[in-house]
């Protein structure tokens, strides 16, 4: 379709055609006709034809803050004007260097051009980069502008930093990280951590003897004493992340939450990484639905009960009207790569609210995959005035499944997030952040009476790998 | 580039004022011109009495219009918009229009009224030169101020200044090439016509009914470029 520009020199041409021709001057005639040859052999030259692009060498996985380099190329083939592409960038990426958009001349020959640009993560999640844009104009404006996208089908997953702390091999450093207490099957292969002394038994490698224990009791002719190792993988820790909006403290791109899902991708890397089981529970402590076990009920029931009896329009923050509740909202414990993997999807995914259920809920929902193992378990949040009740609820369903060994210390570690220091942005705010902290020391009392062992992280002092640097001690 | 960009400017300014200069020309050729400048003496001298001689005081009041046309022509071009250059666009061509309509071949006036028109001054050569230019001029005047806001918009969504600038000196470029090329092309068709003129109007002088035909033919003709033109908007 032909643009203003060119109506008006079309009319131009016909006004002084026509009076040339009722004057029979030749001279308004050629005034006439220099127009006409000018759009004549302007539409001559096509606007330059749908832009064919690629994309070039972009990793997949980062990390929140890497910065990206986006490459990608353009292809035009006809015509002649200016090419305008461009692609959507993720919301929450801020562009470093260069442009997303771009404006390149098409003469007349083929264009082939590249351009890239860096950007940077500042928030983990699975992005889509589909498609990308193109709108072509014709070289002198004649006609109106093109305007339509290719597909570039491309996917960036951001996900927070690994923890990357080293082992150390010194013996006289010990480390209060707590361990699983105990391993749930006593099949498996053995690690090398001592678990303890028993005597032997039919089948025992001779190797495992310990000599030193069989000749203390020699004169007493009992069999030999061995060693018993852990076996592999066969601990279990359980990582419940608090989703609610009390975790929203700070800004979109840096609160509570966000140091939360990095503890929790911190921790699943650091117990994965000396093969214990590691499972993954979202809960929501502002939900306030309970589960009353009745006489003789099993746990099916009680969960199709609980369904039943959900209703979202009278609960706080309850789920869209439709979503399909699953009791079962958390990663069952596993090991290896995989959980790993699944962990980090889960977490990709993490936004606040996501939780269905209170933290006693979510444990009632778990509970099955809990007993008998003695799992160690964290409590990833930010504890308050407003939660305090519902942690405390959980907790004490918590320590139904726990047995507390005073060598291996609480089987219950609540990680608190300081989420008002992370918003407090001047020095007065941070004066009344510590105030409000120092507040919450009640609560971390409370807590610690109850056996549990309290963790409180400030994120914008402090580093994850460095709050748990901070437990080794020297013998 | 922004030595493009400046070659650009420098185009600008250069068929501006060359546009000016042969208007400012042809308007002091012309004999009704000529006439309106000889009122204008007489009355400033019955206004304020002087000594002056009318052929200076004639010099005084060109130079006084050149003046004024070139600050005109300098003013609208600074300011750049397309309503500027449609400005210069004007003036220009009601200035040239006294020299260009005294050489029409049907004098209605006359006809109608029995005014006499002047008859022209400059040769039919020198004012088409003259009035190409001014109409190529203010073409490629509008084209780019047209470029030039079309390029505002586009630097609002964040395109950099240098890209904006390759872009927008390439299309003056294009612009001009293209309106150089329709100048040089009319210039030939005008010779081109005037050696065929006579041939051709001895054959369609032979019988009446040539012109019955020629005039179907272009009404048929023109016709179909109005419906053709049609369509194409209707799209």
């Amino acid at each position: 379709m032909i643009t203003p520009l060119s109506s008006r020199l079309v009319f131009s041409a016909f006004t002084f055609l026509t009076f040339g021709i009722l004057l029979g001057n030749m001279l308004l005639v050629y005034m006439g006709l220099m127009p006409v040859i000018l759009l004549l052999s302007g539409l001559l030259l096509q606007k330059p034809s749908s832009p064919l692009g690629a994309e070039l060498n972009i990793r997949e996985n980062h990390y929140v803050g890497d910065i990206i380099r986006i490459k990608r190329s353009v292809k035009v083939v006809d015509g002649v004007g200016p090419v305008l592409v461009g692609e959507e960038l993720p919301r929450l990426f801020e562009l470093i260097e260069g442009s997303n958009i771009k404006l390149f001349w098409k003469g007349l020959a083929p264009l082939d051009a590249e351009f890239s640009y860096s950007v940077r993560c500042t928030k983990r999640g699975i992005y889509e980069l589909d498609v990308m844009r193109w709108e072509t104009k014709h070289g002198l404006e004649l006609l109106e502008s093109e305007s339509g996208e290719f597909s570039i089908k491309q996917t960036l997953i951001v996900q927070t930093y690994p923890l990357q702390v080293k082992k150390i091999r010194q013996q006289k450093i010990f480390s209060n990280v707590p361990m699983p207490s105990e391993a749930q099957v006593k099949l498996g292969i053995p690690t090398t951590e001592f678990k303890e002394i028993r005597e032997y038994s039919y089948g025992d490698p001779f190797k495992n003897i310990n000599w030193k224990a069989t000749s203390r009791r020699t004169y007493l002719m009992k069999p030999p004493m061995v060693n018993q190792f852990e076996m592999e993988g066969m601990k279990i820790v359980w990582l419940f992340l608090n989703t609610s909006t009390s975790m929203a403290l700070g800004t979109t791109i840096s609160n509570s939450l966000e140091y939360g899902i990095q503890a929790v991708m911190g921790l699943s890397q650091f117990y994965l990484g000396r093969n214990c089981r590691v499972g993954v529970t979202l809960y929501d402590d502002s939900k306030a639905y309970k589960v009353i076990r009745k006489r003789g009920e099993d746990d099916g029931s009680v969960k199709t009960r609980m369904m039943a009896d959900f209703d979202p329009k009278s609960a706080q923050n309850a789920p869209i009207k439709g979503t399909v509740l699953e009791p079962g909202d958390f990663i069952i414990p596993d090991l290896g790569k995989r959980q790993l993997y699944s962990i980090t999807h889960k977490m990709l995914e993490t936004e606040i609210s996501k939780g269905l259920f209170n933290l006693k809920q979510s444990v009632v929902n778990c509970r099955g995959h809990i007993i008998g193992g003695n799992p160690l378990f964290y409590i990833v949040t930010s504890v308050g005035k407003a939660n305090y009740k519902s942690l405390e609820e959980g907790i004490n369903e918590l320590k139904r499944y726990t047995t507390t060994s005073r060598h291996l210390g609480s089987p219950i570690v609540v990680v608190h997030i300081a989420g008002y220091k992370i918003k407090a942005s001047n020095e007065n705010e941070k004066y009344a952040a510590e105030i409000l902290e120092i507040e919450k020391q009640k609560y971390f009392r409370r807590l610690r009476r109850k056996g549990v062992m309290v963790v409180k992280w400030d994120p914008t002092r402090y580093r994850f790998t460095d709050m748990l640097l901070s437990q080794v001690r020297r013998r | 580039m922004r030595l493009r960009v400046q070659l650009v400017a420098s185009l600008n300014l250069f068929v501006s004022l060359v546009a000016s200069f042969f208007t400012t020309q042809l308007f002091f050729s012309a004999k009704i011109s000529n006439e309106l400048i000889d009122l204008t003496i007489n009355y400033l001298k019955a206004l304020v009495p002087t000594h002056i001689s009318s052929y200076v005081t004639g010099d005084i009041v060109r130079t006084a219009i050149l003046v004024f046309i070139l600050g005109f022509t300098l003013y609208n071009l600074w300011k750049g918009k397309t309503g500027n250059i449609k400005n210069i666009y004007y003036l220009c061509i009601i200035m040239i229009l006294p020299e260009v309509f005294a050489h029409s071949k049907f004098e209605w006036l006359k006809i109608l009224w029995d005014i006499e028109l002047y008859s022209p001054s400059k040769s039919f050569t020198e004012t088409l030169f003259t009035s190409l230019v001014i109409i190529g001029g203010y073409i490629f005047l509008y084209l780019d101020s047209n470029f030039r806001e079309a390029h505002l918009l586009v630097r609002r969504r964040g395109i950099t200044d240098a890209e904006i600038e390759t872009v927008y000196s390439n299309q003056s470029l294009f612009s001009i090439t293209l309106v150089t090329i329709a100048f040089f092309v009319i210039l030939m068709l005008s010779f081109a016509v005037q050696i065929i003129v006579e041939p051709l109007h001895r054959y369609v002088s032979l019988n009446n009914l040539n012109y019955v035909l020629f005039g179907v033919i272009s009404s048929f003709l023109l016709a179909s470029t109005l419906y053709i033109y049609l369509r194409e908007q209707a799209k």
